[in-house]
């Protein structure tokens, strides 16, 4: 592994062709058949024909629609092309929704032959053995079978610490979304990997995609911020903001902002709004022009309930923020989402279900009032502060900054398998839900954000008559996972 | 005499440590001397940490849904290290096919093969794995 200093730089044909050659295709046997770059993006041209992420999000936006999103993704070709189709003609989610398509965990981690046994052994027990499609050990033309098996955009589901050949593979099929995710992916899924070569890996990622649209095939990758499934507003703000110009440096212009979201209808807003404003704000500062963004809500990533009825509340309210909130994308977990990957029945129900919320709702907006500004307005404080010190310790350096961050120990969020990650904030939920830091650690807070926090807090221990605590933050992690 | 040490952490390639961090507090709040050694833990990690420890218990955590192809082997590796009585537990999402997880028996028959003490579903208390320890370690309380 190569690591070291990386900055904010965009890759040059000749960098991004010498890894391409050196370190991307020669990871699986499969990589070969993606050589021409210029023969896969011709093909992709074809094949996303009337199903560009890009697009489709673009238009969504400006009219003011939703997008569904189902997930889905098991070991073998035939289950994925199966389960596509089923959920397709089963409910009303063409045209407007979008696959959300995963690889397996043994993918993610480049554990390709461990996949390979996974595929073997999903064959002889008749049933996926693997959490998601191998899509590295299938390679592009079976990629290509499951593009021309939907009549949907697909977006690839980033891999954890390396996406590069998966990228590669989903580009080349057709699909117009990968991730552009450093650390997202760092907190997330990865246990010791540097945050300066998983910012390195992720700007092979931003570029290729940048590539494909430059040659015509507009892409929209995904910057997310999934993080621990438990983490606080300004931190998803942060995530998104850092990214957003870590890509755009990368040529990538349009990025779809997957939020994972607490499930406060206000909090989850606030947060949202603000991320979105400050991508396009720091984005342009930094003098990236013309670069678009949409904003996304992805359900609650704690635990959920084991049964279907708390899941369909979970469903319906992950439903509820997006529509009040305007965002346009709105990905689904399905009632599965407790005990296993979902089923093609679970998301088609959960389509359904979503699909009816929007019917019940219409064009309904949170109306603006106090509580909403002043939520908005301390998220923002919060996430200029750390952007600020960032851009500042970085040198004007987004990347160098936010190394230099984590090393410091500002960056921080709970219980991430990241080693790097400083561990020193502990968060609650207040007396209306929304999470707060009960300990800040090194992170720059201002000092009336602190004290908002606090006071938060305050109205929670007196309505409970308790002091919040360690116990309070154990219980608040399983809050929605336990059955009265 | 049972050390009262205990290993715990997500095995396999699988990130989500939330189960097993939530667990370990409980351990700790009942007394046990846990070594926590977070997500993505290959089997060799938790044989060589319970040698290290001298641990009573090794407890993994699969929320992902390979656990069964994670877990096949575990107890062979024990018996090498010569750890042949130690209990294992495994608990969470440990086999995703809902075909599977509908079929509960099936799965616990799977784990039991597999070498493994218990097996516990995702809706665990830790209070629940508190007591269990305490029984097969025939600790007091």
């Amino acid at each position: 592994m190569v690591t070291g200093k990386v900055t904010n730089t965009r890759l040059s044909d000749d960098e991004f062709f010498r890894i391409r050659d050196e370190e991307v295709l020669p990871q699986w046997e499969t990589g070969k058949a993606i050589r021409d770059l210029d023969e896969c993006i011709a093909a992709a041209r074809e094949l996303s024909e009337g199903k560009n992420h890009a697009l489709r999000f673009l238009e969504a936006k400006r009219e003011g629609r939703h997008i569904l999103i189902p997930q889905f993704g098991r070991a073998l070709t035939e289950y994925m092309i199966e389960g596509i189709g089923f959920v397709e003609s089963e409910t009303a989610i063409v045209p407007d929704g979008a696959w959300n398509l995963y690889s397996d965990s043994y993918t993610r981690k480049q554990e390709f032959a461990k996949a390979a046994a996974g595929i073997e052994r999903s064959r002889k027990e008749g049933m996926s053995m693997l959490n998601g499609w191998p899509i590295v050990n299938f390679g592009v033309e079976e990629a290509r079978r499951i593009t021309r098996a939907s009549r949907l955009p697909l977006h690839f589901v980033t891999c954890d610490e390396d996406a590069r050949l998966a990228s590669e593979i989903a580009l080349a099929a057709g699909w117009t979304a990968n991730s552009v995710t450093s650390l997202q992916e760092c907190i997330s899924h990865s246990k010791t990997i540097t945050l300066e070569e998983e910012i390195r890996l992720m700007q092979y990622d931003a570029r290729l995609a940048a590539i494909y649209a430059e040659k015509g095939v507009p892409q929209c990758p995904w910057n997310t911020s999934h993080l621990t499934g438990y983490d606080i507003a300004g931190y998803h703000c942060f995530v998104h903001v850092t990214e957003a110009v870590l890509a755009a440096e990368q040529g990538v212009k349009c990025q779809f902002l997957s939020h994972g979201i607490n499930m406060n209808l206000l909090q989850d807003i606030a947060m949202i709004r603000v991320s979105e404003k400050l991508c396009y704000e720091y984005c342009q500062r930094l003098g990236y022009e013309g670069v678009e963004f949409i904003a996304g809500v992805f359900p609650f990533l704690g635990a959920w309930p084991p049964r279907d009825d708390e899941a369909n509340a979970m469903i319906a309210w992950n439903a509820v923020i997006p529509v009040l909130g305007g965002f346009p994308g709105m990905i689904l977990k399905c009632q599965d989402e407790a005990f296993a990957t979902p089923t093609k029945e679970g998301m088609a129900r959960s389509v359904r279900l979503a699909k009816h919320m929007l019917t019940l709702m219409g064009t309904q907006r949170l109306p603006d009032g106090e509580a909403l500004r002043t939520e908005e307005a301390m998220i923002e404080l919060e996430v200029r502060a750390m952007l600020d010190r960032c851009l500042e310790i970085g040198d004007g350096d987004m990347a160098v900054g936010l190394c230099r961050g984590v090393a410091a120990g500002w960056v921080d969020t709970m219980v991430t398998p990241w080693k790097h990650n400083p561990g020193k904030v502990l968060l609650v939920r207040d007396a209306e839900n929304a999470l707060r830091y009960l300990e800040s650690g090194a992170v720059p807070l201002p000092a009336e954000v602190r004290e908002y926090h606090r006071a938060k807090i305050a109205e929670r221990e007196a309505r409970e008559r308790r002091k919040a605590g360690l116990d309070m933050v154990v219980q608040d992690i399983q809050a929605f996972s336990t059955l009265p | 005499m049972p050390s009262g040490n205990i290993v715990i952490g997500t095995i396999g390639s699988d990130a989500h440590m939330i189960g097993a961090w939530v667990l370990q507090k409980a351990l700790v709040g009942a007394g046990f001397n846990v070594t926590f050694l977070g997500a993505v833990v290959p089997q060799e990690e938790f044989v060589h940490a319970a040698i290290e420890t001298d641990a009573d218990a090794i407890l993994v955590s699969s929320m992902y849904g390979m656990g069964i192809l994670d877990c096949e082997g575990l107890r062979e590796k024990c018996i090498e290290a010569g750890l042949k009585d130690i209990l294992l537990y495994a608990g969470g999402n440990v086999a995703a096919p809902l075909e599977l997880d509908r079929n509960w028996p099936e799965i616990e028959k799977r784990f039991k093969a597999m070498g493994f003490d218990r097996v516990y579903r995702n809706t665990v208390t830790p209070a629940e794995v508190v007591a269990a320890l305490k029984s097969d370690l025939r600790l007091e309380g």
